[in-house]
């Protein structure tokens, strides 16, 4: 089951090369950031056909027993998470070299890419709830940079405001993770969901539910949250608006 | 109980700021003290009463600590708060320099 | 505990400070007073490892603060202008949300565990296993370094991600 973490680490070690790269070569960078997405979406494949066999699999980090340490679960929703991911970056890192021609610093382009790639991965298969939190902030950060990547007005504005509800979005998910924390004395999903059927039906339950909706309902832009997405994406690079 | 009530008093101090002020650096101010409100709260849930930091400092004796998990998730919290703080106040410096003006209702009046 | 209801009360005077000054650079200095009042507390929630980084990441935030204000300006303009149509509506808004939240979040609060009475699942787990299985005096450098390291690496990633937003920020010239 390596190619789990595999999907976060690999996009993981290419924003931490790219720097390196931009200053040797210049077009590598490309070359590499396409590269690597076409391997994600290699193995993102393979992810499928391995939840046709085994629907479920898991991953232990550093080989720690479920609740000590943090887990990877595969399932087949996250096998489909990926691969939409992995499907949407390939084409992506394809099509940006001609947009980006108009932009200075390419590598830091590529590089916040790589990241947020990563952190979305990291969202898609992880297991543990604060895990989730981080990869949140990874994706959440390189992408308020991006939407702000041609520094001009109407770019930095559309960033501020989605920076705005982004950080209530994600600040209000770590207060959710605090709450569920002091109530079930763990952070593993399949932990929390087992002590959640317990608590079902109070006030607790459902001011949990409810946070967590708001904090998701606010980063994919639902409706009655939608109001930074209007300016986000046409100011943002056209590669970017894609994800 | 009222410790977690004050830290919530805290959270909605921070969103007032961010809701209801016009000034770019009080809505930042106000990321701050959200930051602040939550990393707090979450280190009173881990407090033990008469119990001891987590630093084993004798082994033969049984252990009588505070819970180590909310010390080790705020630890990385507060690192995460920093890098949000940074690229906020990086991006109000670029509106500043383009409009001269911290003022939300201004910019959006030069905006036209 | 009298002292950190103490800290407590003067940490939610100087928020309101901070909020509502017009000086900008005051401002700042309330928060890095907020900021401080959290590090003590800390130690007396006897979480050593926290005040030591929340004095380090506090400075860092001040001084950032401070960069950016002395390069801008430090007079807030909008306190003391009359209140524009949007920022009544949005203060209105915000009352009812606080009365609502407010009272689901206390409803809610009453049914943890009470202040001082930690419940401690896997936290026993860790405090057995720290010093045999990794080899760690300190149970919060055990729980950050080895049994949930990608946390810190994740944490890492984060600082590394806005170095790099950061930088890519302030480049002088956008577009070609």
């Amino acid at each position: 089951m390596l190619f789990i973490p595999l999907l976060f680490a690999l996009p993981l070690i290419t924003a931490f090369v790219i720097p390196i790269l931009g200053k040797i070569y210049k077009p590598l960078v490309w070359i590499v950031t396409t590269v690597v997405s076409f391997i994600l979406f290699i193995i993102a494949l393979y992810g499928v056909a391995v939840t046709q066999e085994i629907p479920m699999s898991v991953y232990k980090m550093g080989n720690w027993p479920p609740p000590l340490g943090i887990v990877m679960a595969f399932d087949s929703f996250s096998a489909f998470m990926v691969l939409m991911i992995s499907i949407i970056v390939f084409t992506t890192s394809l099509f940006s070299l001609r947009y980006l021609s108009r932009f200075t610093g390419q590598w830091k382009f590529y590089t916040l890419f790589m990241l947020m790639t990563a952190g979305m991965m990291g969202i898609s298969i992880t297991g543990d709830l604060f895990n989730m939190f981080v990869f949140l902030e990874i994706a959440a950060i390189s992408s308020y940079a991006l939407v702000a990547f041609g520094i001009e007005g109407e770019e930095l504005e559309a960033s501020f405001k989605y920076m705005v509800m982004g950080e209530i979005g994600g600040l209000t998910f770590l207060l959710a993770i605090a709450l569920i924390y002091a109530k079930t004395s763990t952070l593993n999903l399949a932990d929390i969901s087992n002590s959640m059927q317990v608590i079902r039906g109070t006030t607790f339950f459902w001011m949990i539910i409810g946070m967590m909706l708001f904090a998701f309902s606010i980063k994919a832009g639902l409706v009655p949250f939608h109001t930074w997405a209007p300016d986000a994406y046409p100011a943002a690079p056209a590669p970017i608006s894609s994800l | 109980m009222i410790v977690f009530v004050s830290c919530i008093i805290l959270f909605l101090i921070g969103l007032y700021a961010i809701v209801t002020k016009r000034n770019l650096i009080k809505i930042a101010i106000g990321f701050a003290f959200i930051e602040y409100a939550v990393n707090l709260l979450f280190a009173l849930i881990g407090f033990k009463r008469g119990a001891l930091a987590p630093i084993i400092t004798q082994i033969d004796k049984p252990h009588n600590f505070v819970d180590p998990i909310p010390q080790a998730l705020v630890l990385t919290a507060i690192v995460i708060a920093l890098g949000t703080t940074a690229l906020m106040l990086t991006v109000i410096l670029r509106i500043y320099n383009r409009y001269k003006t911290f003022d939300i209702a201004e910019i959006r009046k030069l905006k036209g | 505990m009298i002292e950190l209801y103490l800290f407590l009360i003067f940490m939610l005077i100087a928020a309101i400070i901070a909020i509502e000054i017009q000086d900008l650079l005051a401002a700042i200095i309330s928060l890095g007073a907020v900021g401080f009042s959290v590090a003590i507390m800390f130690i007396f929630v006897h979480a050593p490892d926290l005040a030591i980084v929340q004095i380090v990441v506090e400075v860092l935030t001040v001084v950032i603060f401070v960069a950016v204000v002395l390069r801008t300006t430090h007079v807030d303009e909008t306190i003391g202008k009359k209140l524009s149509g949007t920022q009544i509506l949005s203060i209105v808004f915000y009352a009812f949300f606080v009365i609502l939240f407010l009272t689901v979040m206390i409803r809610s609060l009453q049914e943890l565990p009470a202040f001082g009475n930690a419940t401690m699942k896997v936290a026993k787990e860790y405090i057995k296993l720290g010093l045999p299985q990794t080899g760690g005096a300190n149970i919060v450098a055990d729980v950050i370094l080895d049994f949930r390291a990608l946390d810190t690496l994740g944490e890492a990633t984060v600082l590394f991600t806005s170095v790099i937003g950061v930088a890519a920020l302030m480049r002088k010239v956008g577009r070609k």
